[in-house]
């Protein structure tokens, strides 16, 4: 039996409905009075505890097992002192309790990044071999805008393992071909050098924008710079008829890997006559390592979608919002 | 005596109104009708609520509990959706493939959809829209005056198979119904786990050698299903039209048992009903099972 049925419900102005709002309204009134007389009791209870000639009257049982005996005062002897610890947990983005506030939201971050500045001295883009040409229309529309299929992965992966346990990042951004910037708080000073030192080790070309030092010791620094690409993996380019299934590809990669894409109901293509270049902006709340799977899951596969632009700050406590855009080169 | 629960079902299509009037949870028929009416009453649901509020006048009712209307597929969208197991909110899913098979806002729609074989791990959809507009009209406070306004608004396809499978029941292998009318014809195969495949007929298709070419098209994807059609709609009652369907269908190269679907097994029928409409007004029977 196919149960299904257009029609929004019927809205409640029939008779029986009528009767229905007054029995409602009044119950409604009743549990209103009902609510302040406890609230009233409450706030007494609080003030003044039980009133005497109640407590007189009622049994300690059931007094105590109302759990209203009055506790006993006891002897304070000092008040304890915390020492404030930053609590700061290096791989995964969960910074506790961040102690330099998060300035931007994903989505600020997007359109104020300026990766652009950075690539000004081309040297830095460090690419060793040169890329096997796409046909000449669609390397003219793509211009800069080159993405490989291993780049994100491999950053992410740089960034995973390069992160010594006492720092967080509190923002870390990626754009193609092999630009990142990241805004890193560390517990001292010896962890943020530690941290450069890994990154360098791997291969990473970075500049310290700024550094800030706190009172308790603690280090809050950007900088930004290129990861090195020892190989080059290029995107196929998608037959039109196949965008659809690329995309619901790509959605089904997603779910395996725990990571849930906002935004891919709708792609923005861009048409350069022969060829369209079809972006999907997407937001996800997936933590770091799923996020890392599914970039490694998504190389490895034969989707030929590749990410261009990764921004990802905490959200809270505990969790991390990054906005992802794929793309995809259509003929 | 208990009160009978009775629901009337509508059946628009661009010849006119097909009326039911259906106690469901009995499968009784107490009266059914076919009434022709000028002009579109699915975009114009003004034309519905006169058509049925001077039917009403003509005929003493019992009094109705609800109104169940099912439209021809053809004025909205029906589409089949196979829901990837790695889908974790099938509705969401649902909306995605919906959006990216049509060309035009899906906000312009309303949606819903039937998951097989449930809502939980669903395995299919089976997805119907028509636009908020439409929807809207029948909505409208001259329709809600009227007293039509449906409670119920169902596609003709998922209406017939409701009945198919309550009069004579469903199993795995795949059943064919035929419904023609005057404008329009659809063919579907549908089981115990919805339809299969539709096929539409626009006006220019309906000459039979098309449509039995077509069916028995339909007929080599389902290699088990029994060649046999249940016909109904409008030209189920037009005598020449069957012969020459039934004269084509006998053709060894591509044999098709045609039936009229002028009975309902499960289904009894007050005395005065005029058995002769029957055919015509089966989608009309249909639509009132969705308010059991």
């Amino acid at each position: 039996m196919i149960k299904s049925n257009l029609m929004p419900p019927l809205s409640k102005k029939t008779a029986a409905g009528k009767q229905k709002g007054k029995a409602a309204k009044k119950s409604g009134k009743s549990f209103y009075i009902l609510l302040i007389l406890i609230l009233a009791g409450f706030i007494y209870y609080k003030q003044f505890g039980i009133p005497k000639s109640l407590r007189d009257k009622l049994p300690e049982k059931v007094i105590a097992f109302l759990g209203l005996t009055e506790p006993e005062p006891e002897v304070v002897m000092q008040a304890p002192r915390e020492i404030p610890v930053p609590k700061l947990k290096a791989r995964g983005f969960s910074v506790i309790e961040p102690v330099v506030p998060v300035n931007a939201s994903v989505e600020e971050m997007v359109i104020t990044l300026r990766p652009d500045v950075y690539f000004k001295n081309k040297d830095k883009l460090i690419l060793k071999e040169k890329a096997t040409p796409w046909p000449k229309e669609l390397q003219l529309a793509l211009d800069s805008r080159v993405c490989l299929k291993d780049a994100f992965p491999l950053m992410l992966n740089t960034f995973y393992d390069a992160a010594p346990d006492g720092m967080g990042y509190l923002d870390l951004v990626y754009q193609a071909p092999n630009y990142y910037f990241a805004r890193v708080v560390t517990i001292d000073a010896n962890t943020r050098n530690s941290f450069i030192n890994n990154l360098r080790a791997k291969g990473a070309n970075l500049k310290v924008i700024d550094t800030v030092s706190y009172r308790n010791g603690n280090v809050e620094f950007s900088m930004q710079g290129s990861i090195r690409l020892p190989s080059q993996q290029q995107l196929n380019v998608v037959p039109h008829s196949k965008m659809n299934s690329e995309i619901l590809a790509l959605r089904s990669l997603a779910v395996v890997n725990s990571v849930r894409l906002e935004g891919l109901e709708s792609p923005i293509e861009e048409d350069f006559g022969l060829y369209r270049i079809v972006v999907l902006k997407t937001i996800t709340e997936a933590d770091y390592p799923s996020l890392l799977n599914f970039a490694d899951a998504l190389q490895k596969s034969n989707i030929s979608i590749g990410i261009q632009k990764f921004v990802s700050s905490p959200l809270e406590a505990d969790k991390m919002q990054s906005a992802i855009e794929f793309v995809m080169y259509v003929k | 005596m208990a009160a009978q629960k009775i629901c009337l079902g509508v059946e628009i299509n661009q010849d006119g109104l097909k009326i039911a009037l259906v106690e469901p949870a009995h499968k009784n028929i107490i009266k059914i009708d076919a009434i022709p009416a000028s002009g579109d009453s699915m975009n114009d649901a003004s034309i519905y609520s006169s058509v049925m509020t001077s039917w009403t006048r003509n005929n003493s009712l019992p009094e109705i509990k609800a109104v169940a209307v099912a439209f021809p597929v053809q004025s909205g969208v029906m589409r089949l959706v196979d829901i990837p197991k790695e889908a974790d909110q099938p509705f969401s899913y649902v909306e995605w493939e919906f959006a990216s098979a049509i060309n035009s806002n899906t906000k312009d729609y309303k949606l819903d959809a039937a998951y097989y074989p449930n809502s939980k791990k669903p395995q299919r959809a089976i997805v119907t829209a028509l636009r908020k507009e439409i929807v809207d009209s029948f909505c409208s406070k001259a329709v809600e005056s009227s007293g039509f306004r449906p409670n119920c608004l169902i596609a003709d396809i998922c209406a017939l198979l409701n009945l198919l499978e309550c009069s004579d029941g469903l199993d795995s292998h795949p059943q064919c119904v035929l419904k023609i009318d005057q404008k329009f014809a659809i063919a579907f195969w549908g089981n115990e786990t919805g339809p299969l495949a539709i096929r539409l007929f626009p006006k220019e298709f309906l000459a039979p050698n098309i449509i039995i070419e077509s069916l028995d098209k339909g007929f080599k994807e389902f290699s088990k299903a029994k060649r046999k059609v249940k016909f109904c709609g409008e030209l189920s009652t037009d005598a020449k039209y069957i012969s020459e369907l039934t004269d084509i269908a006998m053709n060894p190269k591509q044999a098709i048992e045609i039936e009229v679907w002028k009975s309902l097994s499960k289904f009894s029928m007050a005395k005065d009903v005029d058995s002769s409409k029957l055919s015509k007004c089966l989608g009309a029977i249909g639509a009132t099972l969705n308010c059991m």
